[in-house]
């Protein structure tokens, strides 16, 4: 039991590198913010909080609400809630979305 | 989460909202999708039992100036993937003694917290004799870490699960298996606790000892390669207790159950899928439950076959989570029903005139439950902004859920989702009913063993 043993490693490979995220916006006055939900966890009930705060708070902002971008939904396969994923990402450009909220995880 | 990460991809600054301890996963999802630093503001407590003035209140208090601060403050930025991480899989990372490496493992978070045997090159290299793959060769990347899984790790984890070099070419293709997108392996890690299993066919249940009898779960080969399934799960796919493994009561050990070939009545389960008799196959499966296998008495009246089709019916009611079980279509939740059942109960079926298929065609007929059952579980149990009309309109669930409350509605969207399995006690009149949310069956063949 004292005899010194080498050992290899049981952890997968890594086989890319991951980016960072996007830079910070300085404001949001005047911004753009689309909302994406996955009907979870009582986000309706936050979502409009966050839409008052946000026009009481920031002077010009809009919100793109959550039932103009595709529901985020917890079925499907990857390869389905990815294209959802990109979908959303597409559409967020499309419309000039400076920022996007994405709830609810948990 | 997926949906920031893309956001990011893109230059769109994405925040996601998730509650109290679920940082880590998100942050872990998006590092998997390719954004290493994913901005994430966490809502205090347990939101599902929060009344919605409460909610409004912990939003405006707390969550809305995370929000805030997580898209307009210049972030510190996590350190890039340490270069040398795709170093040689074959390396020496520590050298110590039994306990030293024991303890060394447990601080890397590498055992499921039991003694493992250490992997050595000269063990891990017995188990490469017994696969015509490379050592290196790329078998499978698994999510949600996006880790490369290679025979060396497959190895070093089969290792330390107590495995025998013979086993690895079941555990090769397991890999596989559970590396299929169709699996689902990306979205496991739910709060619900969902427990990958295996199913073995064919004649390399023998040539291995893998146990389809009595006590299966607990005998022969079986929990050695439960064993390795379950840490293959932690170290390569990366999943990880209390980060991104999120079961609230936690997991039972991974199985691995075996068909038991000569007393199933019907075609094999691989078999039934396209695999021809003489091959060995592993299927991935899961489960959230386990539990009472009824026992199932014929008698003057009603004939066992009849019998155990009823019971099986009503156990598939008593699933959790009814409220997606039900759906269909591509969106649809995924689902596995595994129907464990003892020979004597497969043959009295057989007996009685029913094929598998026409098994599975009965209880996704029987199966029901009072509509307004279903609205409940959907509302209380999943808090769900929408109810059984937007579900159909989605198209998760067909027409005939719109129903007046009382009306008995299908709890299988399909009779395909159920799976059956002969096995267990030859002597024993018992089935049990095995659910799996999250996951669909996914086989591969294992290679010739060596």
């Amino acid at each position: 039991m004292n005899t010194k043993m080498g050992v290899i490693s049981p952890e997968g490979l890594q086989i890319r590198t991951a980016n960072r995220a996007s830079r910070h916006l300085d404001t949001l006055e005047g911004k753009t913010i689309g909302e994406v939900y996955n009907n979870h966890f009582k986000g309706e009930f936050m979502f409009q909080t966050y839409r008052r705060l946000f026009k009481q708070k920031f002077l010009g902002i809009k919100i793109i609400p959550y039932d103009k971008f595709p529901v985020v939904y917890v079925g499907g396969d990857p390869a389905a809630q990815k294209k959802t994923a990109r979908d959303i990402a597409a559409l967020a450009r499309q419309w000039g979305v400076d920022a996007l909220i994405s709830g609810n995880g948990g | 989460m997926r949906p920031a990460a893309e956001a990011e991809k893109a230059g769109i600054p994405a925040v996601v909202v998730t509650t109290t301890g679920f940082t880590a996963i998100a942050r872990a999802v998006g590092k998997a999708e390719g954004i290493s630093d994913l901005r994430v503001a966490e809502y205090p407590g347990a939101v599902g039992v929060h009344p919605e003035a409460l909610v409004e209140k912990n939003v405006e208090s707390v969550l809305f100036d995370q929000i805030v601060s997580e898209l307009t403050t210049a972030r510190p930025g996590e350190s890039q993937d340490a270069p040398g991480a795709a170093a040689r899989a074959s390396a020496i990372v520590y050298e110590g003694t039994f306990d030293e490496i024991n303890d060394h493992f447990k601080r890397q978070l590498w055992s499921d917290e039991l003694p493992i045997i250490p992997p050595t090159l000269e063990r891990v290299e017995e188990f490469l004799k017994h696969t015509k793959r490379a050592p290196d060769e790329q078998i499978a990347v698994l999510p949600p870490a996006n880790l490369a899984a290679v025979p060396w790790n497959i190895a070093a984890n089969a290792v330390m699960a107590g495995c025998r070099p013979q086993h690895m070419p079941v555990l090769i293709a397991a890999v596989e298996a559970i590396a299929d997108n169709a699996y689902n392996l990306n979205n496991i890690g739910s709060t619900w606790g969902v427990l990958p299993f295996l199913l073995v066919n064919g004649p390399a249940t023998r040539k291995l000892g893998i146990e389809n009898g009595a006590q299966l779960v607990n005998k022969g080969a079986n929990p050695a390669l439960g064993r390795a399934l379950g840490l293959i799960i932690k170290n390569i796919a990366g999943y990880r207790l209390s980060r991104n493994y999120m079961g609230t009561f936690g997991y039972p050990m991974n199985f691995v159950v075996a068909e038991n070939e000569a007393e199933c009545p019907w075609e094999p389960y691989h078999v039934e899928h396209g695999f021809d008799r003489n091959d060995s196959t592993v299927t991935a499966c899961g489960t959230v439950t386990w539990g009472w296998p009824p026992a199932i008495y014929g008698t003057e009246e009603k004939s066992a076959a009849e019998a155990a089709l009823e019971f099986l019916s009503i156990e598939v009611t008593k699933k959790p989570c009814l409220a997606r079980l039900v759906e269909r279509g591509a969106n649809g939740f995924r689902n596995m029903i595994t129907f464990l059942l003892a020979p004597p109960i497969a043959k009295a079926l057989h007996s009685a005139g029913y094929t598998k298929q026409k098994i599975r065609d009965y209880v996704y007929e029987h199966a029901r439950v009072p509509c307004r059952e279903l609205e409940f579980l959907i509302e209380y149990g999943h808090s769900e902004a929408f109810k059984i009309p937007d579900m159909v309109e989605r198209g998760l669930l067909s027409e005939e859920y719109l129903v007046r409350p009382d009306e008995l509605v299908r709890v299988l969207p399909s009779p395909d989702v159920i799976n059956i399995v002969v096995c267990g006690d030859p002597d024993r009149n018992r089935a049990m009913v095995l659910w799996g949310g999250y996951v669909t069956p996914v086989t591969r063949k294992i290679e010739t063993l060596l």
